[in-house]
């Protein structure tokens, strides 16, 4: 019983078919109770007000936003090393995903950004590093919709998200060096956080916890949807083979 | 890549001497130039790569080539920058460097493996 079962496209359209119901409803679940519990019983922040809680959309979709792009990164490696179809599907299926949430993400903070800030966009790190992964997306994405051979297509999208990764990494590091920007560093996680040590910098605990509620519903969310399309392209693929063999055919 | 260099990039900076712009700083313009180009060259190379195979591939080579640039294009704009206001410029003038020698050294395989893939 390995990982390497589950590239067996059949075996993975059953295996994620079993569990893709739960995921949705556990992932409805936690986003719905985590942004009811956010918006409607916690206190409004002292300094930002009622602003502070698109913190619950904002937090989870840019997190998800980077880890996606990570997540392609490892499936593009294995369909470079194993030739495992279902995982470079499985990297094209996340990319649409990631792409909206980096909008999401850069949307939540221009709207957050407005009143706390003052301004809806500034060139600060964060922000321009984001938009730069936005481009990433795009481009990925551009480049599987171009090129008409499946294979040939996976395997330059695979070169061009390694290449991508290490310039995407440049890119943050470059942007910090370069400006330092009004976006705060994060606060959720940080060990002295966890630890109550540093009492200034840390998320309070009120907003903690239905963030968590938030960024486990939306993390779910993203494995309900990448199963869910991975499905799909393995199946709009196996259409296309029959209707090439039809048409020989015929 | 031999070609290109030598014409867009050198020929930039080249330029710029001619030109000779009575501007504070100006020398650091046309060094971050001198090294940042060949990193864009073949950060281009790749690009070009990976479209050579497509009929209208120039509109998708700018949008896959533009997040690649921006690296370059930041340590490259802050030496200017720096060096026009009489700031340190070491830690870009050096990230710049390492970020063409890095390119010209890595990428020419990346983008011989995506022509072999198109090759196919």
């Amino acid at each position: 019983m390995s990982i390497w079962e589950y590239a067996n496209p059949k075996k993975f359209i059953t295996s994620t078919e079993r569990v893709t119901p739960a995921l949705w409803g556990a992932s409805a679940l936690c986003i719905v109770a985590g942004l009811i519990w956010g918006f409607f019983f916690t206190g409004d922040e002292a300094r930002q007000g009622a602003t502070v809680k698109i913190i619950y959309l904002h937090v989870p979709t840019a997190m998800l936003a980077i880890n996606i792009w990570v997540m392609m990164l490892a499936t593009s490696l294995v369909w470079l090393i194993r030739r495992h179809h279902v995982s470079a599907l499985a990297a094209r299926a996340a990319a649409p995903i990631g792409m909206v949430m980096t909008l999401i993400a850069l949307v939540t903070g221009a709207i957050w950004g407005q009143p706390t800030w003052g301004t809806w966009w500034v060139w600060d790190p964060r922000l321009t590093s984001f938009l730069i992964l936005f481009l990433f997306y795009l481009g990925y994405m551009a480049l599987w919709e171009a090129i008409e051979d499946a294979d040939t297509a996976a395997d330059l999208t695979s070169f061009l998200c390694l290449v991508g990764s290490v310039f995407a990494l440049l890119s943050r590091y470059a942007v910090n060096f370069w400006n330092q920007g009004l976006h705060q560093g994060a606060s959720i996680m940080r060990a002295a956080a966890v630890t109550g040590t540093d009492t200034e910098e840390k998320v309070n605990n009120i907003y903690f916890y239905p963030l968590m509620l938030c960024i486990v519903g939306f993390v779910l969310l993203f494995v309900a949807l990448v199963f869910y399309r991975t499905g799909t392209e393995i199946r709009a693929r196996r259409i296309k083979a029959l209707m090439a063999r039809e048409r020989a055919e015929a | 890549m031999d070609h290109h260099w030598p014409a867009a990039g050198a020929g930039c900076a080249g330029a710029g001497v001619l030109l000779n712009l009575p501007v504070p700083g100006f020398q650091w313009v046309m060094v971050s130039l001198l090294l940042g180009t060949p990193a864009l060259s073949v950060i281009g190379t790749f690009g070009a790569a990976l479209t050579v195979g497509l009929k209208r591939g120039g509109l998708l080579m700018s949008l896959l080539v533009m997040p690649l640039y921006m690296p370059t294009l930041i340590f490259g704009a802050e030496v200017a920058r720096r060096g026009a206001i009489g700031m340190d410029i070491q830690t870009p003038l050096l990230m710049l460097a390492g970020i063409s020698a890095a390119s010209i050294a890595l990428l020419p395989f990346a983008s011989a493996a995506v022509l072999r893939i198109n090759l196919r």
